[in-house]
Formats: structure tokens, sequence, C-alpha cells
């Protein structure tokens, strides 16, 4: 656990934040900050740019006009080492046909595959996302959701041991987390990255289409809509029915959990 | 863990196995030494005699030399099919060996019409094999590279224009070639080590270690590219980097494979697949264990080669062509009913 840290206000900030990519406006004009200890939700319609602003916070592309800062400095000044040290990835698609073994997969988030502590934080990853039974497993073999969880445990590793050299909050970036889970693990998995968020104040982003999760586990929502925002604050403010029909062009009711958080469901 | 053997086992076992078929290789030949003759000569490079000419002049140049080529195939195939992302692939698939076959060729063919080249030059083949097998790697690197991207896909297409390309080129070669030229010329493209010496060994000894300390220092990152080209940048090791090592260090030794050897197939396929086979596909572990499993194979072949129709020679391509294509094409079968290609648990 991280015992000190200096304060920042924004662990990461973009600043009218423009992407073209194969001559088409990806992303334009975007603001974003991100605080330490809060969880982000991306959300928006297929081809918003959702996967895009991630990958442009990850550090690739690099924004065509704009500014990504993280920890108040210019992403683009970032080494690689030391930005994998702050910041741990799941790409939207991973595709590996080589026959690893999911404990292969897992320690491939390994930053210093011989430090003292990489066995023990290899079998804690594996435990948190219920692979422990799989290890031995080949990879390609696996269900799509099992896979997914290995990615997951692979990038959670990063962010632990990250954290531990850095002694500083660390951020991940999450595209589509949930894709392939069941209700169970889709449920755990935000449980242990939001858990990440409020005891280590670590920061998280993720692309979500589930918006009833995204409102119960995200402190805010961000609603992108052909590369620009459309809406952004705490879940209750974004889901609106009005501004989510313009926004997905279809029909849908905003209902109230009886827990309190927003429930989106299709139809009038 | 259920491989079938550990891997610092496997490795040690491929050492022993290159040290068994080494003496093999040392003691098959037309010439038959007795055991005693044998060590006798093999402890005294200096001494004159029939035994020791045998055993120094002829014997022990091939030997390295086939060790040192089926070291660097194995190797290079292993570190190709990571940057395809295909254990099919081959370094062969992206021009390097026809470009190097090619540049080859084009010496044995014009190099006496040449005026500034020396009588004799024995380094203008390797150099040639060389610099044909990195021009057309350079090519296609550069041709399948925008904003800084390696579009591998292009590269195995660009690769494939290129090797009709180069094709043609050899074919027209063969057409102006004189007859003495023409045999040396089919002998070569077949695949053979019957012209090794000790320069040719002192030629691949440094590029086989300079390929496995460069390729070995990307194995991480080759791992994580499996998974995707970001995966790499995400862990903080650089693409072009490694895409450019791969690249560079594959021509620079399958350029100088060739160019010695002639072109030898199927090498740069099997052994990386057998390892995979028997220990999985870490690169940090396949890399040095397909360099040994191709230097047993190649010695192997080489020795059949010299062996089944003494005194004459069979061209090793062909040995390692008609071995290696049934024993893919079993490795095929055999993993497409189990549904995976090169895995140690199909």
């Amino acid at each position: 656990m991280p015992e000190t840290h200096p304060i920042h206000n924004h662990l990461m900030q973009t600043q009218a934040l423009s992407v073209r990519l194969g001559g088409k406006l990806r992303l334009s004009g975007v603001d974003l900050t991100l605080k330490p200890g809060e969880c982000l939700a991306v959300i928006g319609p297929n081809g918003a740019g959702k996967s895009t602003l991630l990958e442009c916070l990850s550090g690739d592309p690099a924004p065509d006009s704009g500014e990504i800062r993280l920890r108040d400095r210019p992403l683009a000044d970032w080494s690689p080492e030391a930005l994998a040290q702050v910041r741990a990835v799941l790409p939207q698609r991973t595709e590996l046909t080589f026959p690893f073994t999911v404990r292969e997969v897992v320690a491939m988030g390994l930053l210093w595959p011989k430090a003292a502590d990489a066995q023990a934080l290899l079998s804690d990853a594996l435990t948190r996302f219920a692979l422990s039974e799989l290890a031995e497993r080949v990879y390609p073999t696996l269900s799509g959701g099992e896979q997914q969880r290995a990615q997951l445990a692979r990038v959670w590793l990063q962010f632990q041991q990250g954290q531990l050299s850095t002694k500083q909050p660390g951020l991940v970036i999450l595209d589509e987390p949930l894709a392939h889970l069941d209700m169970r693990y889709q449920r755990q998995c935000l449980q242990t990255f939001q858990a990440a968020c409020r005891d280590a104040n670590a920061a998280v982003v993720m692309v979500l289409h589930d918006l009833q999760l995204a409102a119960q586990y995200a402190d805010r929502l961000l609603l992108l809509d052909q590369g620009e925002v459309r809406a952004e604050g705490a879940p209750s403010e974004v889901l609106k029915a009005a501004t989510l029909q313009a926004v997905y062009q279809c029909p849908l009711t905003v209902l109230t959990h009886p827990s309190g958080w927003p429930l989106v469901v299709p139809g009038d | 863990m259920n491989q079938p053997i550990g891997r610092p086992a496997l490795l040690g076992l491929l050492w022993l196995t290159l040290v068994l078929c080494a003496i093999w290789a040392l003691r098959q030949g037309v010439y038959s030494l007795s055991w005693a003759e044998w060590w006798q000569a093999l402890h005294s490079p200096g001494a004159t005699g029939v035994a020791t000419q045998v055993v120094w002049e002829l014997r022990l140049p091939r030997l390295l030399l086939a060790a040192l080529v089926g070291a660097i195939l194995g190797l290079c195939g292993a570190a190709m099919q990571g940057l395809f992302r295909n254990p099919l692939a081959d370094p062969a698939l992206i021009g390097v060996s026809s470009g190097a076959a090619l540049a080859s060729v084009m010496v044995i063919v014009l190099g006496s019409s040449l005026a500034f080249v020396p009588e004799n030059a024995f380094w203008l083949r390797p150099l040639a094999g060389f610099l044909g097998g990195v021009a057309v790697t350079w090519f296609i690197y550069r041709f399948a590279s925008r904003y800084g991207r390696t579009d591998i896909g292009v590269m195995l297409l660009a690769g494939v224009a290129v090797n009709a390309m180069a094709g043609a080129g050899m074919g027209l070669m063969s057409y102006l070639a004189s007859d003495q030229a023409l045999r040396q010329l089919t002998y070569w493209t077949l695949g053979s080590l019957s012209q090794a010496d000790w320069a040719q060994v002192g030629l691949l000894l440094p590029v086989l270690i300079g390929a496995l300390l460069g390729l070995m220092s990307y194995a991480r990152a080759l791992n994580l590219f499996l998974m995707g080209d970001r995966v790499v940048t995400h862990l903080g090791l650089s693409l072009p980097a490694m895409k450019r090592a791969v690249v560079l260090w594959t021509a620079l030794g399958v350029g100088a494979a060739v160019s010695v050897s002639g072109v030898i197939g199927f090498v740069g396929l099997v052994a990386p697949h057998l390892v995979r086979l028997l220990i999985g596909p870490d690169h940090r572990w396949l890399l040095p264990a397909s360099a040994l499993m191709g230097a047993c194979l190649v010695v192997v072949a080489d020795t059949l080669a010299r062996g089944l129709a003494a005194p004459a020679e069979l061209p090793l391509g062909i040995i390692m062509a008609a071995v290696g294509g049934p024993f893919f094409l079993w490795l095929l079968w055999r993993h497409l009913r189990g549904g995976l290609l090169g895995g140690p648990h199909a």
C-alpha cells in the first residue's frame, strides 16, 4: 500500500484533445480530468471514440492537437519504462494463438519477473480473478470469459507491481473490461478495481457498455458521441432519458434502482 | 507444469544430443579411422598425416558449419514466427532467403566477369548473400512501414512479390550461366555444405553470437507482442526497436547462412516447432533451444548427406526436404486433430 504520496489534484488531465485517424476526426476537443481515487466510466454508442480516447490516454496514438498530462507532466515526456510503472492498460482485444499457459499469460504483466515479490504477486493476481484452478491450462483453449479474466489478472499484476515500485497510486485503463464475463465476474471485476481506488487511491478509466453497472460502480461518467463529450458528471446527472435517447438513437426509459442509482432500460 | 520436460533440462539434453551427433559426424566418412587414430588426430591439430588432415581440414569445419547454419536457421525461424505471430512463418517468407540466394547466384554467374573482383575471393559470396538478404528485408520493411508502424501483413504480401521477382532473377541467371557455373549454381541451389572451410566458420560464428544475443534481449517483448502490438508498449518496451532487431538479425543471420550453404528449408520451421511441443512458446527459452535443435538437425542431415551415397554426396537441401516435409505434414496432421498448432499440450 502506498504510504506517502504527494498531492496531485489531477492524476491525469487532458485539454482540447483531438485525434484524426485515417483522415477522420475521431476525437474533438475532449477535456477530461482524473483525480486519484476516482473511477471514471466512459460510455457512448459504437464508434463514439471511446477506445481512441483510452488509447490516447495510454500514450499511443499521440493526439493531433491538445495536451495530455500525467502527474503534471506531458504524457509525451514520459519514458515507456516509467509510464509502464504508473499505468496499466487492458486493450479491447488481445489475440493470442500461441499455446501459453494461463500462468504465463498473467506473468507477462510483471514489470520485473525476477523481483523477490513477483511470485507472491502472481499468485495473488491468479486468486483474485479466480484463475488458480486454470493456471496450468492453455490460454487459447479457454472460453472467452476465462481469457478475459486472465487478461484482467495480467493488467492487475502490472498495476500492483508498478504501485509497489513507485510507492504512488497508479492508473488503470480498461477498454471493455467486462467483455465475455458473466454476472458474477462482472461484479467481482468492478469491485476489485473499485477497491483499488478506495484503498490505494488509484484511478481507473474504463469503457463500459452496461449503463447500470457504470452507474453503480463509477464515481463519474463521461458520455462520448461522435468524438465529442456530450455529458459529464455523476451518474444521476449524465443518465438522463433525453440525453441518452439523442445519443443512442433509440427509445429508452430511466428508472431508479431501489438502492438509488439510475436504471436505464430500452423501450418507452 | 504439464510440459513433458523442464526447460533447463531440455537445454541440457539438446547440448548432450549435439555433442553425440558431433562425435558421430566426425567419425563418419569415406576415410575410415579407428577410434584411437581419430582421438589422436583430434588432439593434434598441427600434426601432418592423413588422419589429422581429414579431421581438421574436412570434417571439423564442416561439422561446425553445419551446426552454425542449423543454429542460425532455427533461431531466426523462431524469431520470425514471433514477429508474424504465426508458427508457420519462415524467413523465406519475407524474401530474406531469396534475396540472399539471388545475390549469391549473381556472384557465381557473373563474378568472374567483374574486373574488380580478385581471383578466388572466398568472402565475396557470403558478403553478397548477406547484403542481398539485408537489402531485400530492409526494402520490405520500409515498404510496409508507415507513420512509424510496420504492418506485418503487408510485409508478408510484399515478401511474396519479392520472392517471385527474385525467382525470375535466378531463372535469368541460370539462363546466362556457363556450363560450369550452372553446375555450381544447381548444387548450391539444392543446399550443400561441401565447400565448408574454416573461413566460413569464422564468418558465421560471430553472426550466430550476435543474433542470439540481439534476439534474446527482445525475448520478453516478443512474448508480449504475441498478444498485440500495443501490449509491448503498455509494459514499457519499445515496439519499433523490437521489430527492427528481429528484421535486422534475421536478415543478417539467414543471409549469411544461405550464402555459405544455399537454401536449406524446413530447419527454421521444424526446429522451433519441436521446441514448442516440448517446452511451450516462451521466447526466453524458445530462442536458445531452437538454435540448439536446429544445430542438431542440420548436423544429422549433413552427416546423412555425406554418408548415404558415399563416396558420392547428396545435396543437404534434398535430405532436409525429404525428411522435413513428411515430418512437418505429420506434425500438422497431429495438431489439426488436437485443434492446436505448436503447443505442448495438444
